[in-house]
């Protein structure tokens, strides 16, 4: 017998152009919390989903108290007693509480749902986490901490043996996080076994029994809590990695672009005062869901800061009440979403490119498709994107090459300032220097140039500044980017 | 020589080959379809709802859909026949003015759906009943009659005894909106729209104004088929326009515009509605009952929209992979 509940062996995920996991090994013991350690894209998320059979590996097996099985689908897992509370919690906002519960694992007999037993259960499960309150109630009209513990109840009601937390405590306060650390505490004392997945690593070092640390797909490090301490951790995150895109020490003149004063808004970031200067480029680093995608939207004009807040574009104080407004100051805008916010995946290459800059291209009316195509030519020519030719579609191109696309709208549009999130994320180490050559390029032509990343070896290599914000605010920034290591920022992070 | 294959391919370029076969077909039986008589007559039944069905294409590419047109169409039509007979308007104005009321009627859908981000289907459901009430409260039901022979010619009229004028008015409107859709800026700006709302809020595309004008578009388009129905029957009827909604979205749809918006275009609503008529054409050449008519359209429609589904649905695709894959 080998002691653990569930065991993944040799797991390998490849994705179009990357490997999220490589040879994975990750086991759990019972009664146990495990902390799933990595930076953002490590290959947690992914190792999850294939434990609970969201993604289906391409090798790799898993194992539950020694015995080979095979999960395809969430629905499998729950009945082997895997459940995961995704970071995204899907929750039904109209239905009740007791109904979100048992949601796709209703009490009842037949197809008679039995609501009385329902809501007495999902009272008792609430109660294990220590929250009264009552099931009636409409999930939308509850915080999103309450949310997060409902979310943990339904996962309960499946009377886990293995439970996955992702990222539980991002949204609750302190107190609320104690109260969840509580419960965790109880649920292994029953037997429970617990795979948590954090940022804080303050509540590692307290809560779990061992961390698994993982790093570009592969795992580092399997060891006792009590064995490491926080800083071997981070260094362990970090690692030393090869840097394809080694930092450039770059010149960049004083002249101010934009000024950001005192931005506001609730539930995502508070006090953000920061400057831009013209051919800089300043890199934004953090980890996921500190709120600095959120200050760029606000930026550009996707969202609205709250009041009191003020921007200046060349010294002059400006309103930006819509994307357009920002456009039209010389802003443009790459969404860390690419397929959700970034393409538009039925029209060309051309199409794609062109879309903002068509009021340049208009003659008589009619837009000059010569021109835009000559245009298109051109870009797709030096940026080197792969594609059968400009009027194929953008959905047929690879996640590289779509990038380079939407960067070349943007440069195409003629913008002085360039805000990208995420520019390179899921996309091939190649592709990925290549856009960091355009960034520089974009940067020595004199555009400010923003790159929001989660990766530090991206920041650390492209970066001429470094604003760090962690949890809504600006932490702090690093000037001297020669010196730094990702640790450096890290720490800066978490301090 | 690509391009061609491609069409072909297309769910247009199919239904233009289903409709060729069935006109064959049904010329080989009864030996009356492809002769000169019939195919004007086709045309011109088919132009009206063509027509109608070009707004409502524009509006499917946004990614939304018009339930009002055939309302708007019967307001406008009511307006022509008022507006000429009870108060001696000459033909050109009080088409004009009908036109303009319907540019109106759809101005509105596009208002409640831009700005207040209202469902497409509830806004024109909505206002589709209330403009359908209003023609049922100025006319009480029954027909205004007494329209000049001038007008008839408008609509009914046939050049060279051969083609009819609606035709030529239907195919000069094709032109143009193709022309639109294609090379200028508010006709890129419907795909992009339609493709990806995110994407065109980012690009700087005033999403607002995009969406109120082809909703606009479609009740001017609509009103223009329900004003020349006036023309054709010399007189409002009721009826006009009492079922123009479903042949509309069913003639987009063959014609290879997406229902969820960004894909299509005005050539195959033309295509596709010419496959509506030639079936209930064929239905009448055959001599079978015409209570056939609705379920062999129904049928075409289901059976293009799955073959679309399963080519180009890479969600299904996938589905269908996963299902092999286990174990």
């Amino acid at each position: 017998m080998s002691g653990f509940v569930v065991e993944m062996k040799g797991i390998t995920k490849r994705f179009p152009g990357t490997r999220a996991l490589d040879n994975v090994d990750l086991s759990i013991r019972p009664g146990e919390i495990h902390a799933l350690l990595g930076e953002n894209g490590a290959g947690k998320s992914t190792l999850m989903n294939c434990l609970v059979g969201q993604y289906l590996m391409d090798e790799g097996e898993i194992f539950m108290d020694g015995q080979p099985v095979y999960i395809s689908s969430p629905k499998e897992a729950s009945k082997k007693h895997i459940v995961i509370v995704p970071q995204e919690l899907n929750l039904i906002p109209e239905a009740t509480i007791a109904e979100n519960i048992f949601l796709g694992n209703e009490r009842g007999k037949g197809i008679k749902i039995d609501w009385k037993k329902a809501e007495k259960e999902a009272a008792k499960l609430l109660e294990l986490l220590d929250v009264e309150i009552d099931v009636l109630q409409k999930v939308k009209h509850l915080s999103a901490a309450y949310q997060q513990l409902v979310s943990i109840a339904r996962a309960l009601a499946y009377s886990p043996r293995v439970l996955i937390l992702d990222e539980p405590t991002a949204v609750l306060t302190n107190r609320e996080s104690e109260s969840l650390f509580a419960s965790m505490q109880r649920l292994k004392k029953a037997g429970t076994s617990m795979i948590f997945i954090t940022h804080h690593l303050d509540e590692v070092m307290e809560q779990a029994d061992r961390a698994t640390i993982m790093r570009d797909g592969q795992i580092v490090k399997v060891t006792e809590i009590k064995d490491i301490t926080k800083e071997e951790i981070i260094t362990n995150m970090a690692g030393r990695k090869v840097i394809e895109s080694r930092h450039i020490k770059r010149n960049v003149s004083d002249e101010i672009f934009f000024e950001a004063e005192n931005l506001n808004r609730e539930g995502e970031f508070q006090d953000i005062n920061f400057q831009v200067r013209k051919g800089e480029i300043l890199c934004v680093a953090g980890l996921v869901g500190a709120g600095r995608t959120e200050i760029f939207k606000s930026v550009f004009g996707i969202t609205r800061p709250e009041s009191g807040g003020k921007m200046y574009v060349s010294g002059q104080e400006i309103d930006i009440t819509d994307p357009r407004a920002a456009i039209k100051l010389g802003m443009g805008y790459i969404s860390e979403e690419r397929r959700h916010d970034g393409i538009t995946p039925g029209m060309s290459v051309m199409e794609n490119m062109m879309l903002p800059s068509y009021d340049q291209l208009k003659k008589k009316g009619f837009i000059n498709f010569k021109q835009a195509g000559k245009i298109t030519d051109e870009y797709i020519r030096r940026f080197r994107i792969k594609t059968a030719g400009r009027d194929a579609l953008i959905k047929n191109l690879s996640g590289g090459n779509q990038q380079k696309v939407i960067v070349a709208r943007w440069i195409a549009k003629g913008v002085k300032m360039l805000i990208m999130d995420e520019p390179t994320r899921g996309i091939d180490v190649n592709a990925k220097a290549e856009i960091h050559a355009l960034v520089r390029e974009l940067a020595d032509n004199g555009v400010a140039v923003v790159v929001i990343s989660s990766e530090m070896e991206e920041v650390l290599a492209l970066a001429d500044r470094v604003m760090i914000v962690h949890q809504g605010r600006i932490k702090g920034y690093i000037e001297e980017v020669d010196m730094t290591t990702e640790e450096d920022v890290l720490k800066v992070a978490f301090q | 020589m690509k391009k061609i294959i491609d069409f072909f391919k297309s769910t247009a370029g199919m239904v233009l080959i289903v409709t060729i076969l069935t006109g064959i077909a049904v010329h080989a039986v009864t030996g009356n379809f492809w002769t000169a008589y019939n195919i004007s007559t086709l045309t011109r039944a088919a132009s009206f709802i063509i027509i109608v069905s070009f707004g409502q294409t524009l509006v499917l590419l946004t990614g939304g859909v018009d339930l009002s047109v055939a309302a708007v169409g019967s307001v406008s039509s009511m307006c022509a026949a008022k507006l000429m007979i009870e108060q001696g308007m000459s033909l050109w104005t009080a088409v004009l003015i009908s036109c303009i009321v319907g540019f109106l009627l759809g101005m509105i859908n596009g208002l409640f759906i831009a700005y207040l981000r209202l469902t497409p289907f509830i806004v024109t459901l909505a206002t589709g009943e209330i403009y359908k009430g209003i023609v049922y409260i100025v006319t009480k039901g029954s027909p205004i009659v007494g329209v000049p022979e001038k007008a008839q010619f408008v609509a009914n009229g046939v050049i060279g005894g051969f083609l009819p004028t609606i035709v030529i008015i239907m195919l000069v409107i094709c032109t143009v909106l193709a022309v639109v859709l294609k090379y200028t800026k508010f006709g890129r700006h419907v795909y992009a729209l339609g493709g990806n709302r995110n994407c065109a809020k980012i690009v700087g595309i005033k999403t607002e104004k995009v969406e109120v004008l082809v909703y606009s578009l479609s009740g001017l388009l609509a009103s223009v088929a329900g004003v020349m129905m006036t023309c054709k029957l010399a007189s409002f009827q009721a009826s006009i326009g009492a079922n123009w909604v479903n042949p509309t979205i069913a003639a987009s749809v063959l014609g290879g515009t997406s229902m969820t918006g960004g894909i299509g275009g005005v050539v195959g609503t033309v295509l596709g509605g010419l496959l509506n008529s030639t079936v209930s054409t064929s239905i009448t050449l055959l001599r079978v009952s015409s209570y056939w008519e609705t379920i062999v359209t129904g049928g075409v429609v289901l059976v293009a929209v799955t073959i679309d589904a399963v080519k180009e649905n890479s969600v299904m695709r996938d589905k269908v992979i996963r299902v092999f894959k286990r174990k």
